[in-house]
């Protein structure tokens, strides 16, 4: 298998575009698909990957380069492997084309040709410019004098009122401190003139400095979000924000002290304690977030909404790893602002719930609409929600407000399934909360259950509904049969699941009530001359007789029809002589447990005689069904089987029980 | 061969040779006949599934997608379907078998130019072969010849000629393609793998449930 490179996380994966079993990331995007591509075997060699990997892990800045890039992107486009990618291959985020109604699925750009935060641009001034360093043009080694100078030269340009605050700000012990954390501790003063001239000029190429010291990257940095305005993409502003955050993470107090303090011994001012600044860093680092927090907030709310997921994802891993402490602080900050909105959706989603269950005595259909509904709601929910989720995933701490509601819409899928039978209207909400609700591991784990236990009913179903039709389809074949009958003048003889037709008339099988057939052979002087086949149906209001002169025809038809009406009437006949009625058969009278036949006599006139089956013996005779006593030759009953109806049934069921050794005709069926 | 020797039908090799293109043919182009030649369980199985040109319920790109294979008959039938395909272009097409994904064979298949790649999906459990062809392509008029393997081929497909040496014990090695349609590009190393192939390969390895022996 091909080595690579996760395109996330760094660790070493096989198959480049296949998901990272470390952190689970899958490459989608032509971006990450294109990314993928290079950090595999097939463009880069063992070394080059070594090389990434350490980039990725460290954060730093990729090095591949444009052209394998590119060519990656033309390989994309093959057709196959476009289909194979199925929408993974889909070009980048933004999620959603309207912001009134976001949702997770991919959506073409916004039409206000969004930029780069990389693209070059320049602002007119920043917070670090306002620094009382700046405002006096002194630098962290400049005495009291030197500041006092200057503040009154500078009086003279600017206001004189800002000029002596910023001296004040510089010579108080307290002010001065925070002044020092909020500028460039550890930049010498040539540098730090040009990275504010930069600042000014590119504000994004500040995060490609190296080498600067933390404190004083994250300063220009924070300054740097000044310039992220609404054209800006989602993704760049949360990579920018993953960027501060690690940068964030890497603040040495011991490493701000030691650079303030070098610069104090200079300037002539006391140097400072650990505690002291201690606080301070605090302070800068709630500064740091809320410079995210309103660089966020110039962004329109669907880029807001992406830009806060990719950075937590991004961050996290999936939820995967602890972020970042300034994520956290950014999500919880979040997390309290976005509070209404999510309040506001779960309770439309709780009443569509309770609505769902109402209408679920109405039918899947009924409900449907309210299911699309649950679905668009929910969706909405979740697109605010989603940065929570992953922080807290990764902080190993539920969000019980994702808890709740997915438990709702769980226990509403339960019941249409357990109350209503609703398979599909079931399965459809479970997928969802699967999807939406991924990043709560109990959730995640007990729908999943659900899933596969809806899954396999659905399936067994599935199988089932085609194992009946194909039944049903034999049945139909089974029963169809269809000829002419006629030399010269045709009329057609057919039987199928409509019924039997003959000419012109159409018998439903239900309907026909008693069934009887036979065949005649005639001769002449022993010599055969053809046989006459007739086969009788009878229905409530009516019978009708078919001659027929082709055996073929005759078995074709008989064959189907014992099957399409035969069993259906021995049932009928079974059930009838169960409930304790009896049924004439010719001159014999039959009950379940006994028959009544006829003691023919020589003197006197025949009499009745009730025997139980035991007591009998069948055969067939000059084409009639026989019974007759096993004791006494003379006691015996018949039925025709082309005169009487139904004589053909008789004849199956008595043989057949006997076969059995039941003791009444109406076990034959029931065993 | 004289006069009187194609009145009295031919001299014995001549019938020979007769007979053993006759038989390559059957085994190429008679169905019944590609059933006839496996196992009486596999036969029956494949008898009992139905015939189609496609599967109903495929989804993708007929062909290219393991969830919508191309229906054929049984190994031989694969060998013979795919050795039957020719682009738009009227190129021919290599091939060896790269592993299963399931029940569904999964093909490498390169023109014989080496200027395409491709990778195909074939489903062998059913009576008779698609009368499809996948997107982009058409049967060959050409007299019909396998020119793949139903194995993985370690160096595909340089080794072409070591391949084709190995069905000799089998004798189908009589109907495959002479080697002179492939050894140019053999010897001029024509055929190197795309990007975008080698990422297909990749993502269709790791779905396979069970492996030609690599």
């Amino acid at each position: 298998m091909t080595k690579a490179i996760c395109f996330k996380c760094g660790e070493e994966k096989f198959g480049a575009l296949t998901a990272c079993k470390s952190c689970g990331a899958i490459p989608k995007g032509d971006q990450e698909l294109a990314l993928s591509l290079v950090l595999c075997e097939h463009l880069s060699t063992n070394s080059q990957l070594l090389s990434y990997a350490h980039e990725i892990k460290n954060h730093l800045k990729l090095s591949a380069p444009a052209n394998l890039l590119a060519q990656a992107s033309v390989a994309l486009k093959d057709p196959q492997l476009m289909a194979m990618l199925g929408g993974r291959s889909e070009p980048d985020p933004p999620l959603a084309a309207k912001p009134s109604s976001p949702s997770k699925s991919a959506a073409p750009r916004p039409s206000s040709a969004p930029t780069s935060s990389r693209t070059p641009r320049s602002i007119q001034t920043t917070v670090l410019h306002k620094n009382p360093f700046a405002i006096l043009g002194v630098t962290t080694r400049d005495d009291r004098k030197k500041i006092a100078e200057q503040a009154e030269e500078k009086s003279l340009d600017l206001d004189h009122d800002v000029c002596q605050k910023a001296r004040s700000d510089l010579t108080h012990p307290r002010n001065r401190l925070s002044a020092e954390i909020a500028w460039l501790p550890g930049v010498s003063p040539r540098k730090a003139s040009q990275l504010l001239e930069g600042l000014l000029r590119n504000p994004m190429a500040i995060r490609e400095e190296s080498g600067l010291p933390t404190l004083a990257h994250c300063n220009l940095m924070a300054a740097a979000f000044e310039a992220v305005n609404a054209n800006d993409q989602a993704e760049d502003v949360a990579e920018f924000i993953q960027e501060m955050a690690y940068l964030v993470d890497d603040l040495d107090l011991d490493e701000v002290v030691r650079d303030i303090n070098e610069d104090r011994a200079v300037s002539g001012f006391p140097e400072i304690k650990d505690d002291q600044v201690e606080h301070e860093i605090l302070e800068r680092k709630r500064y740091f977030k809320t410079a995210i927090k309103d660089a966020l907030n110039r962004l329109p709310p669907t880029s807001l909404l992406d830009a806060m997921t990719f950075a937590v994802d991004g961050a996290t891993c999936n939820g995967e790893d602890h972020a970042p402490e300034l994520i956290d602080d950014l999500v919880d900050s979040y997390a309290v602002e976005v509070q209404g909105v999510l309040e506001r959706e779960a309770e439309n989603v709780k009443k569509l719930v309770q609505a769902a269950r109402s209408s679920a005595e109405s039918g899947e259909n009924a409900i449907k609409p309210l299911v699309d509904k649950i679905e668009k709601v929910a969706r909405n929910w979740d697109r605010f929600a989603q940065p929570i989720q992953l922080s807290a995933k990764a902080r190993g701490i539920d969000h019980d407000h994702s808890n709740e509601l997915a438990y709702s819409i769980r226990s509403l899928a339960i019941d249409l399934f357990n109350d209503h039978d609703m398979l599909d209207s079931s399965k459809r909400l479970t997928i969802l909360i699967q999807e939406l609700f991924a990043e709560l591991p109990e959730v995640a784990e007990r729908v999943g259950q659900d899933v596969d236990t809806l899954t396999d009913i659905h399936s067994k179903r599935t199988q089932a509904k085609a194992q009946a039709q194909k039944r049903d389809a034999e049945w139909a074949r089974a029963i169809t049969f269809n000829a002419d009958v006629g030399l010269v003048f045709k009329d057609t003889l057919s039987i199928s699941p409509e019924g039997v037709a003959w000419k012109g008339n159409r018998y439903p099988l239900d309907s026909i009530t008693a069934v009887k057939w036979g065949s005649v052979r005639h001769s002449v002087n022993g010599v055969p001359t053809g046989t006459d086949y007739t086969i009788a149906l009878a229905t409530r209001n009516s019978s009708t007789e078919i001659s027929l002169k082709k055996e073929s025809t005759f078995s074709g038809f008989i064959d189907a029809l014992w099957r399409a009406v035969c069993v259906r009437l021995m049932i009928e006949m079974s059930e009838a002589l169960e409930e304790g009625r009896s049924l004439h058969f010719g001159d014999m009278l039959v009950e379940d447990g006994a028959v009544t036949l006829t003691k023919h006599k020589l003197l006197g006139s025949n009499e009745k005689v009730r025997l139980s089956w035991s007591d009998v013996q069948v055969w067939s005779a000059n084409g009639e069904f026989v019974i007759g006593s096993k004791s006494d030759k003379k006691t015996y009953g018949s039925t025709s089987y082309m005169s009487h109806w139904n004589s053909h049934l008789l004849d199956h069921i008595v043989r057949a029980g006997f076969k059995k050794g039941i003791s009444k005709l109406s076990e034959y069926f029931r065993n | 061969m004289g006069f009187f020797s194609n009145l009295f039908g031919g001299n014995k090799e001549q019938k020979a040779l007769q007979e053993a293109f006759g038989q390559i043919r059957k085994i190429m182009e008679d169905e019944e006949f590609q059933l006839e030649m496996l196992n009486p369980a596999m036969k029956e199985m494949i008898k009992a599934s139905p015939a189609y040109d496609r599967d109903p319920n495929g989804t993708g790109p007929f062909g290219f997608a393991a969830t919508n294979p191309i229906p054929v008959n049984g190994p031989i039938g694969q060998l013979a379907y795919l050795s039957k395909l020719e682009t738009n272009k009227g190129e021919r097409v290599l091939f060896h078998r790269i592993g299963a994904i399931n029940t569904i064979d999964v093909f490498e298949a390169v023109t014989f130019s080496g200027s395409e790649w491709f990778v195909f999906f074939t489903d062998l459990y059913h009576p008779r072969r698609s009368r499809l062809t996948p997107d982009g392509f058409r049967f060959t008029q050409d007299v019909p010849q396998f020119c793949g393997f139903h194995k993985f081929c370690q160096n595909f497909p340089y080794d072409f000629v070591e391949m084709k040496a190995s069905e000799r014990e089998s004798g189908l090695s009589m109907a495959y393609i002479a080697l002179s349609k492939v050894t140019d590009q053999i010897q001029n190393k024509a055929f190197q793998r795309p990007l975008a192939h080698k990422a297909k390969l990749d993502l269709v390895k790791i779905q396979l449930t069970s492996f030609s022996a690599q």
